[in-house]
């Protein structure tokens, strides 16, 4: 066959240059580490590559929101058990002013004790959060949950809304409680403080009236009915912080699969990578090698 | 006698010395572009008839052609237009291939970031300094959005120059060829014989270069010259008369440049983008209004569709001062119909953080009997109107209305149970109406929603939550609330809102049916997925139409390129020949003078 002396060299520049080409391209790759360096690398692998960063980044941020989550379940959570704890001493006072041996001075001493008790109590239920916002004023989170006045009749200033935040994909968590509903009950926002409001106003009478005994059962069966209120509003949170602790706990295993899946998808496997770069350069080598020896071949070498 | 063998050795010197010229000139052009061998061929002369017989009488040299291969030729040239088509729309397609390339400067990261501050502000809603960090990052998507926008102009300009520029190149070249055109007509004459080869090669390498920039046929006419064709017929060089093609402003598009033919008369004839499908033009116009409109069109898309809906649901909620949510960004619905301009549009109206509309603007309404039974306990811990299930529109239809949705000018909303799990709601007000059907809504602890009474049945837009569950012969109101009246832990119009970031609500086709929805991260990987494929398609393209353009070159020139080694041969094969001849001379000289002494002596 005939071979023009342009196309042989022709024939070996087209060689090297893609050869060349093909170098760079590999030292792109083991440069960034990653397979997939543009889209047109594979268009595929990149739009998903796109999708699961959102994923990612999601997931990232309902972490964050599980954080907060916590943060508030477990100020909110500390408060009641605090007011339970309360309720608890207070019961034992209440069993103590049942003592028919008491003078009336002792009374007033634990008349005083109650009153001390009704303000710890409201500071409880005005709990705020880091950033002093109200835990039990529902959705009111600027004002107080309850204001007492100086008769300790209290009032509840909140509303009946719960605040949600997002902490996975398909769940929505409820990160506060309305004062009404544990503080509370059916008939009353303000149960606790009714009750020992009751049991102040009871010690305070003197002399005692003649239901003296039944009223202060009856006030000792409230503690306990508002009690189990407090208690149920644990229980929830306490049920809620665990649900939250394993979906974060999934968020996290989530987190390692998005980010090895995208791995997966644009990371290098560089021992390949290295050993294609290899054998390319070899390849350039004798490429150069064997342009050199064909392009000086020539008959006017022997023409003298 | 011996002058005839003088002439005979004169004749053979004289074909050898041409031929030797016509070597040394084929060795001079081993390395000129579009270069053919030339080849000398050589016949014997008349003999003479001398009665015993007939008796040569030395060479001429008939012709000196060239090595030419028509069909090869056409090979070429086609491989050439071809290869440049592609290969000049791989170099603009790089452009925006790596302006999406990186998942960390893309769209990607400003759109979870906008959509993060959203979750973040649901932790604290009232917190002033995350509803300032939501307005930095719907600032910074809408930005972002501009940036690759501009960035994408600035390559759709770069590429209207390149177009004049290639037009300018194109008239050039058909003005070399009509010159050449006119030389060869001359010199040949007509005779079909003798040609100037090396001007024939000159004007074929103009036609390489002409295809280079544009598909063109060339068409051989009797007097030697080429009529040239690009498009469907439309004559470029005609003799020595060139059509210079020009470019004009499109009509509907100023910014854009189109092709034009002018006519005799004056006026200009179109030439649509299908017709020039070949060369750095045709790759350039295939690319201006293929590839690069689509992506910009598919952004515009995007920004015009998250930017309603996220608009949609802010003005569904009350901001920090008990205020109905304004629009968060710019509309940009007016640009449906030409959506490639919208990207660069987009932006942030909102700038006072307690504007931000995070609360919901629906209550439990105490007036009209809140909750009965009040012994149930069950209390209402939130209402909220979101973006409807039926929500979508194209470019034809009328953009989504917040005032169209049912919480708007809402007076009323009755919730009965009739069983716990057959309950029924109806709206009164501007757009009332029902019974609709309520379902819980499996996210949300005890959360319920309305559904609406197609087939089959879409989310409303309105929900709710209890404490507790709906319980048999439950009777709910829910509200407007009040203006002016402010709840700042509400959060859930905000929930609403960063829900949207995994909702199919972009419609990418656009013809009215509503079918095919993307969430907005999901379209955005569709455009740089698609921006991806036609990058591949294209550098594969270019890269199979290299080899070919390889492939035929090579052939065309082993077929009727120089070699030199054939040359050295050559040179020395006509080199003895002109020794030889030489000779013969030498002898009839030599002859000649043994005459002169025989006579003298």
């Amino acid at each position: 066959m005939r071979v023009s002396t342009a196309s042989s060299f022709m024939s070996g520049v087209y060689d090297m240059q893609s050869l060349q080409s093909s170098l760079q391209k590999l030292q792109l790759q083991l440069d960034t580490q990653k397979r997939v360096v543009t889209p047109a690398d594979d268009p595929v692998a990149a739009a998903r590559v796109l999708q699961l960063s959102q994923s990612d980044g999601r997931n990232t941020q309902f972490i964050a929101n599980s954080q907060a989550v916590e943060s508030s379940l477990s100020i909110s959570e500390t408060s009641l058990t605090n007011a339970s704890n309360l309720l608890t001493n207070l019961k034992s006072l209440a069993i103590q002013a049942g003592d028919g041996a008491l003078a009336t001075t002792q009374l007033q001493m634990i008349q005083k004790q109650v009153q001390e008790g009704i303000s710890e109590m409201a500071g409880y239920a005005n709990a705020t959060d880091g950033r002093g916002n109200y835990l039990f004023s529902g959705n009111k989170i600027s004002s107080a949950a309850y204001v007492v006045d100086s008769n300790y009749n209290a009032t509840y200033q909140g509303d009946t809304g719960q605040r949600d935040v997002q902490i996975s994909a398909a769940r929505q968590m409820q990160i506060s409680e309305a004062g009404s509903s544990v503080f509370g009950d059916t008939s009353s926002p303000t149960a606790v403080f009714d009750v020992l409001k009751k049991f102040n106003d009871l010690l305070g009478q003197s002399p005692k009236p003649a239901t003296y005994a039944s009223d202060l059962s009856s006030i000792m069966s409230g503690i306990d009915s508002v009690q189990k209120n407090v208690l149920t509003g644990i229980a929830s949170i306490g049920a809620r912080r665990q649900e939250n602790d394993n979906v974060k706990s999934m968020d996290e295993d989530l987190k390692l699969q998005y980010r090895s899946s995208i791995s997966d998808l644009q990371d290098l496997d560089v021992t390949k990578a290295i050993s294609d770069f290899t054998m390319t350069q070899n390849s350039l080598k004798y490429s150069q090698l064997t342009y050199s020896k064909v392009t000086a071949l020539s008959l006017f070498n022997y023409i003298s | 006698m011996g002058s005839s063998i003088f002439s005979i050795g004169v004749s053979g010197l004289n074909a050898a010395q041409t031929a030797l010229s016509v070597v040394g000139h084929n060795i001079a052009n081993v390395n000129t572009a579009g270069y053919t061998r030339q080849s000398i061929s050589q016949a014997a002369r008349l003999p003479q008839d001398m009665g015993f017989g007939f008796v040569g009488k030395g060479v001429d040299v008939t012709q000196v052609a060239r090595s030419y291969d028509q069909y090869l030729d056409k090979q070429v040239l086609n491989a050439q237009t071809n290869s440049n088509y592609y290969s000049s729309q791989v170099s603009q397609l790089n452009q925006i291939n790596n302006l999406l390339a990186d998942s960390s400067v893309g769209l990607t990261p400003a759109l979870q970031d906008f959509f993060g501050s959203l979750q973040t502000l649901t932790q604290d809603p009232s917190s002033i300094p995350s509803r300032q960090t939501v307005i930095n990052m719907s600032q910074a998507l809408a930005t972002k959005f501009r940036t690759i926008d501009s960035r994408l102009q600035e390559i759709t300009s770069g590429t209207n120059g390149q177009i004049a520029s290639t037009v300018d190149s194109i008239n050039a070249i058909a003005d070399k060829i009509a010159g050449l055109n006119s030389q060869i007509a001359a010199m040949t004459g007509g005779q079909q014989d003798s040609v100037p080869n090396d001007l024939l090669d000159q004007r074929d390498n103009a036609m390489q270069e002409l295809n280079k920039l544009v598909k063109a046929k060339a068409v051989t006419q009797s007097d030697g010259t080429y009529t040239v064709f690009i498009g469907n017929g439309q004559s470029l060089i005609l003799g020595n008369t060139v059509t210079h093609l020009a470019t004009q402003k499109d009509p509907a598009d100023p910014t854009s440049l189109q092709l034009v033919y002018p006519n005799a008369n004056g006026t200009n004839t179109l030439i649509p983008n299908n017709l020039i499908d070949g060369g750095d033009l045709g790759g350039l116009l295939n690319f201006r209004d293929g590839a690069l409109l689509s992506t910009r069109q598919q952004l515009g898309t995007l920004a015009i569709d998250f930017s309603t809906a996220m608009n949609y649901q802010h003005e569904l909620g009350r901001d920090l001062s008990g205020q109905q949510g304004g629009a968060l960004f710019n509309d940009l619905t007016s640009y449906a119909s030409h959506p490639q301009d919208a990207a660069g549009n987009l932006q942030v109206l909102l700038s006072d953080p307690s504007k931000l509309a995070v609360s919901s603007s629906l209550q439990l309404d105490t007036t009209a009997g809140g909750i009965t039974p009040s012994s149930s306990g069950v209390s209402l811990s939130g209402a909220w109107a979101s973006v409807p299930g039926s929500y979508g529109w194209t470019s034809t239809s009328t953009p989504p209305d917040v005032t169209t949705h049912p919480a708007y000018g809402l007076t009323g909303l009755t919730v009965t149970a009739t069983s716990t799990t057959s309950i029924s709601a109806t709206i009164t007000g501007t757009n009332g109406g029902g019974p609709y059907s309520v379902v819980a809504d499996p996210n949300v602890t005890n959360g319920y929603k309305l559904m609406d009474n197609s087939t089959p049945a879409q989310d409303l837009g309105i929900g709710f939550k209890l404490s507790g569950q709906m319980q048999a012969g439950m009777v709910i109101n829910i509200g407007t609330v009040p203006l002016n009246t402010v709840a700042s832990g509400e959060n859930s119009n905000l929930l609403e809102m960063a829900k949207l970031q995994t909702r199919a609500i972009v419609d990418g086709k656009k013809d009215g049916t509503n079918s095919g929805l993307q969430s907005f991260q999901t379209y955005y990987s569709t455009t740089v997925s698609y921006v991806g494929n036609v990058t591949n398609t294209a550098q594969l393209s270019s890269s199979a139409m290299d080899t070919t353009l390889q492939q035929v070159t090579t052939t065309r020139s082993n077929a009727t390129g120089v070699n030199l080694d054939q040359e050295a041969a050559d040179l020395l094969k006509y080199q003895q020949a002109y020794q030889a001849s030489s000779k013969v001379i030498q002898i009839a000289q030599d002859l000649f003078s043994r005459l002169l002494q025989l006579g003298g002596s």
